[in-house]
């Protein structure tokens, strides 16, 4: 009987090398908000990790083109022996993460009418500017997130950037829809 | 007198989880073949569901023939939050909650899948069907576009062909 030494998953750099730079660029920089999110979770039996990473410019891409890009940033970020023990590499966009039940959490502005018109699209440009996605409906932009720590951050930054909103913001827990 | 179907049949389990799942393909080819679409894609996502059920109590080591009760299938739904997952609402058939249940409990357990895009692959197929199968497709007249056909079938021929390794 042969025994034969299988290679194991080995980078592609030639495929998306322009998303893999900029997800690597993401992962260095490690902006507090904004996507791509990434998700990294240590597993204590094992000491695998999952890095699941939320970012809407995945939406043209194929799951395992995704994982493939996901396993070269990180192995130009964090290094080949770290990069090994990535073995749940998925990415999503948003929409998908929440469907998966990555995202239970929802920042959104409760508007009224007498509030300050600028306040409607203030909120709006702010919300994508962090990050939130008009993948389900453009121009209607919804942020989603992991823990209900973050969105309170998230609604710290976005009460700055629209002066005078902080009473607008609402956090609330939902799942997939 | 013979007994009724219903009364033939034993606890879910695993064994039966997957002999039924080989079934309800089976079906499904007939209908879709007699271009009953719509039905043949309800069989189908249930199909891989009763996949994913069977590999998730795999997991958990239960035995092919254990029983696997509404109890069981509830205690998901409450270890769900402990593993990272928020599972949608308390409905068992939402695919891509006992995708992310399946793939985090797994780890959780140290358990390895064959190559490190396994878990991907697994998400990417879920994504699809779930993007056309719903249990609430039997409430509908609507009938599925052949495209939609061939996508669900694409991806049940995936968890039919790696249903042991999931």
């Amino acid at each position: 009987m042969p025994v034969i030494h299988q290679k194991s998953w080995a980078p592609d750099t030639t495929r998306h090398p322009r998303l893999v730079a900029e997800l690597a660029a993401e992962m260095r920089a490690n902006h507090p908000f904004g996507q791509p999110l990434v998700l990294v979770k240590a597993y204590s039996r094992s000491g695998h990790l999952s890095v699941n990473v939320v970012w809407d410019k995945w939406a043209a891409k194929d799951g395992l083109d995704r994982a493939g890009v996901i396993l070269t940033a990180y192995g130009k970020v964090y290094g080949e022996e770290e990069r090994e023990k990535v073995m749940v590499p998925i990415g999503y966009t948003e929409p998908e993460a929440v469907e998966f039940g990555l995202l239970p959490f929802e920042v959104r502005p409760l508007l009224r009418k007498t509030d300050p018109p600028e306040w409607h699209t203030g909120c709006r440009q702010a919300m994508l500017d962090l990050g939130a996605s008009d993948l389900w409906k453009k121009g209607h932009p919804r942020l989603r997130l992991p823990t209900e720590e973050l969105a309170a951050e998230y609604v710290r930054e976005l009460s700055t950037r629209v002066p005078g909103s902080d009473d607008v913001w609402s956090v609330t827990r939902a799942t997939a829809e | 007198m013979p007994v009724r179907l219903p009364d033939r049949c034993g606890p879910d389990c695993i064994a039966g989880f997957r002999a039924a799942a080989m079934q309800r393909c089976a079906d499904a080819v007939a209908l879709a073949s007699n271009g009953r679409r719509t039905a043949a894609i309800y069989l189908w996502g249930y199909a891989v569901e009763m996949w994913l059920k069977a590999a998730y109590f795999t997991a958990f080591r239960y035995r092919g023939d254990q029983p696997i009760t509404a109890t069981d299938l509830r205690a998901v739904i409450e270890l769900a939050p402990s593993v990272g997952v928020a599972w949608a609402g308390r409905n068992l058939h939402h695919l891509p909650s006992w995708a992310r249940m399946l793939i985090e409990t797994r780890q959780e357990f140290g358990l390895e899948y064959p190559t490190r895009l396994f878990s991907a692959d697994l998400i990417r197929n879920t994504n699809r069907v779930y993007l056309i199968w719903r249990e609430t497709l039997r409430y509908h007249p609507n009938v599925a576009y052949d495209h939609e056909v061939g996508a669900v079938r694409r991806c049940v021929d995936w968890f039919r062909d790696h249903a042991d390794s999931l």
